[in-house]
């Protein structure tokens, strides 16, 4: 199971794998079958140990930790290099593509591993891997929030 | 983030396909919301079938109709939208293959600017006058040539034929190679046409047994050897 992010609860937030229902999962950090769950308290060391010792996660925003931490089950590096091999099998180098084609497009030519990326985890991906090997240049969307579009060469 | 100077520039173009391809992705959004609007309706009009309220149920279908007439519609104009991306990527590309062929152009006519006849002809002039002065200072120095004179010719050449001899192939060579070169003689064509064909074996109509096929095999490697 491809869980991509989780809210501070140990709830999942996102997955890869499209209309997942979350409610149907298993909680995470629960056993009802032993009535154990993992506290609180623990969970957050086991935030903070993936964050800061593994850097296996990240939060969204670190300022507003409620909405989330991104789960790097693969790393950021990985990711680009997969974002990268696509975009150049597929020719498509040098041109502009959107976030939106990256991320939710149904092209047949998509690998199955990088369909319904986390938003969060694509432009990260792009912004601190492959623009600082000059590889990326990103376009903002039209309200200059988000990230809109990204050119790879 | 430094704005690193290897950063890939986005040019104008870019950002023209970039707002065409956004409009793309709207319109494949609103395509998916009408998908997700259609099913919904179906369900619905079904249900009403089922309590008995078929006046419902038709204004459901009536209004799925619609979305889907919608639908056809975005599809046209995502049609116009990709072809459009697809006609500027398309003229990208020739620009960027005009722009070759002047390039390339543009070095051609400069090697041909440096290789023009008069010029070659000038060089191979001024060589051939160098070559005489040479030529000329050589004799003023008494040195006419410094190829051989007749008498050390001829006494290269013995030495040569005494080689030859001790070599044991002595002056024999040279005729064998005469011998060799004129071509060996080779049978006529035949004149007369061949009036009957010979007589072949019909071709085997049946197919052939597996017994057969290994004594035809046997056959042909005794006529072999």
């Amino acid at each position: 199971m491809v869980i991509t992010s989780l809210s501070p609860s140990g709830e999942p937030l996102h997955s890869q794998i499209e209309n997942l229902n979350f409610k149907e999962l298993p909680p995470l950090f629960e056993n009802k079958a032993i009535e154990r769950s993992v506290a609180p308290d623990f969970l957050s060391t086991i935030f903070q140990y993936l964050i800061h010792n593994k850097k296996r996660a990240e939060y969204i925003d670190p300022k507003r930790p409620e909405l989330g931490v991104l789960v790097y089950w693969r790393t950021l590096a990985e990711w680009a290099t997969k974002i990268y091999d696509y975009v150049n099998s597929s020719g498509q180098l040098g041109t502009i593509l959107t976030i939106f084609e990256l991320t939710n497009l149904d092209e047949s030519a998509y690998p199955e591993e990088l369909r319904n990326i986390e938003y969060n985890v694509l432009v990260r991906a792009i912004k601190n891997v492959l623009m600082k090997q000059g590889k990326a240049q990103i376009l903002m969307s039209e309200d200059g929030t988000q990230i809109g579009g990204v050119k790879i060469v | 983030m430094g704005q690193s100077p290897s950063t890939p520039k986005i040019t104008a173009q870019d950002r023209a396909i970039y707002q065409l391809k956004q409009q793309r992705d709207k319109l494949k959004q609103y395509q998916r919301k009408l998908d997700h609007v259609i099913a919904r309706q179906t369900e619905l009009a079904r249900e009403a079938l089922k309590r008995n309220q078929p006046e419902r149920a038709k204004v459901y279908l009536r209004s799925k109709k619609q979305q889907e007439s919608t639908i056809a519609k975005t599809y046209e104009q995502l049609g116009n939208l990709e072809h459009l991306i697809g006609t500027i990527e398309f003229k990208l590309i020739e620009k960027d293959v005009v722009q070759g062929l002047t390039i390339g152009s543009d070095v051609l006519k400069r090697l041909n600017s440096e290789m023009s006849v008069e010029r070659i002809d000038k060089l191979l002039d001024t060589v051939d006058e160098e070559n005489m002065k040479a030529a000329e200072i050589l004799d003023m120095l008494g040195m006419t040539g410094l190829s051989l004179s007749n008498g050390e010719e001829n006494e290269v050449d013995e030495e040569l034929r005494r080689l030859e001899a001790e070599a044991g192939i002595a002056k024999e060579k040279p005729q064998e190679a005469q011998k060799e070169q004129e071509a060996p003689k080779l049978p006529e064509v035949p004149s007369d046409e061949i009036k009957e064909h010979p007589k072949l074996p019909d071709a085997p109509t049946q197919p052939v047994q597996e017994t057969e096929a290994k004594e035809d095999k046997e056959e042909n490697t005794a006529l072999a050897a």
